[in-house]
Parts: C-alpha cells; structure tokens; sequence
C-alpha cells in the first residue's frame, strides 16, 4: 500500500511538474543571445552616433588650420566622410533589428557583421578627427 | 632663470586653451551625458542581463533620432572653412 501511495504521489508529482514546465513561458537561448548581441551592437551605435554629434557640433575649421589644443575645430571634410558612413551604419543596425524582429530563429550573422563593419568605418573616421 | 615675460607667455597660451575648452564645453559634456545610458546597457549585457524587444525599440527609436540630427545638412562653405 505504502508502494502504491508513493507512486502515486511521484507520478501525481511528474504530472505536476509537467503541467508547471508547460505553464512556465519558455527562455529560447538562441532568441535571448540575438537579441543580446543586437541591443549591443545597437548601444555602441548610440555612443558613435553621440560622439558624432558631438563633433559636429564643434566650430568649422577655418580655411588652412588644423585643429589643436588651442584651435578646437570640427573638419569639415571628415563631418561630410562620417554623415556618409553614419548614413551606411544606420541602414546597417535598421537591418539588423528589423530581421531579428521579423524572424527571431533565423541566423542574424550576416545582418551583424555589416552592422559591425559600418560601425568601425564610422570609429575609424572619427579617430581620424581627432587628430 | 625665467623671466617674467616668458610666464606671461605662458599663462596667455594657458589661458587661450581655457577659453577653447571652455567654449566647447558644452558640446562636448552633452556627448558625454547623451552616451552614459548606452555605456550603461553595455555595462548591463556584460553584468549578465539580457535585453527585450521593448528596450531594442526603444533604444533604437532615440539613435535614429541622433542619427537624424547629425545628418541634417551643414551650412554651405563660403570658402572660409574649407578644410
């Protein structure tokens, strides 16, 4: 009787369990690490698009200087080179939250990488204000 | 020995990048400022916590409209800042 008791209650249990496993709302890792390495790549664009803004912002250059420690200048030239590779790096990162969006299971690597790439070429040009 | 003269000097350059700074200042804290939330998320995915649909949306409805700002025209060039 004890026997039969305890089985009931492990079998009664295991149908709980399953009943809970089913009630719970399901984690699907593969969809939780896209959406990590989106919010991610989407963040270090905040901070690019900020330090953009941010030059941008600065005062022109005047015709034949260069920016220095007492001439502090925004270029011209590389605003015009990082308004093209923003523009390249915003389509890029649109893309990437777009396709996740719109298909969760499917593999994001290509979207990424082009989101990466725009973004250094826009790190890369904003370096290259900075000196 | 120093002279009086080369202190001066040197104070007026000292003085000139004051004032240059100064003058940018704003700019540049606002870029700061602007960034801390993203540097924030950053700091939170490596912390271990993991981002929603709602954040993504959200985050990338306030970068486009950086995005926006930064891309709108510069003023045409007279000549004077040609560089």
């Amino acid at each position: 009787m004890r026997k039969l008791v305890a089985a009931t209650v492990l079998v009664f249990g295991l149908a709980l369990a399953g009943c809970q496993t089913v009630a719970l709302p399901s984690l699907n890792l593969n969809t939780a690490v896209a959406l990590n390495t989106v919010y991610g790549i989407e963040n270090a664009y905040g901070v690019a698009v900020n330090a953009a803004n941010a030059y941008k912002a600065l005062p022109l250059c005047r015709t034949g200087t260069t920016p220095s420690a007492t001439n502090i200048c925004a270029r011209r030239s590389v605003i015009e080179r990082l308004q093209a590779a923003m523009l390249k790096a915003h389509l890029a990162v649109n893309n990437l939250v777009a396709l996740q969006k719109a298909y969760p299971s499917v593999d994001i690597t290509n979207a990424l990488s082009a989101a990466q790439a725009a973004l250094i070429v826009v790190q890369q040009i904003l370096a290259s204000g900075a000196r | 020995m120093v002279t009086a003269a080369e202190i001066e000097a040197g104070l007026a350059v000292a003085e000139a990048i004051v004032d240059a700074i100064v003058k940018v200042a704003p700019a540049i804290e606002q870029g700061v400022v602007s960034s801390i939330p993203y540097v924030q998320a950053i700091a939170g995915l490596i912390g271990g916590s993991n981002a929603t649909s709602d954040e993504i949306d959200a985050v990338l409805e306030r970068i486009n409209a950086a995005t926006d700002e930064f891309l709108s025209p510069l003023p045409p060039d007279d000549g004077t800042t040609t560089t």
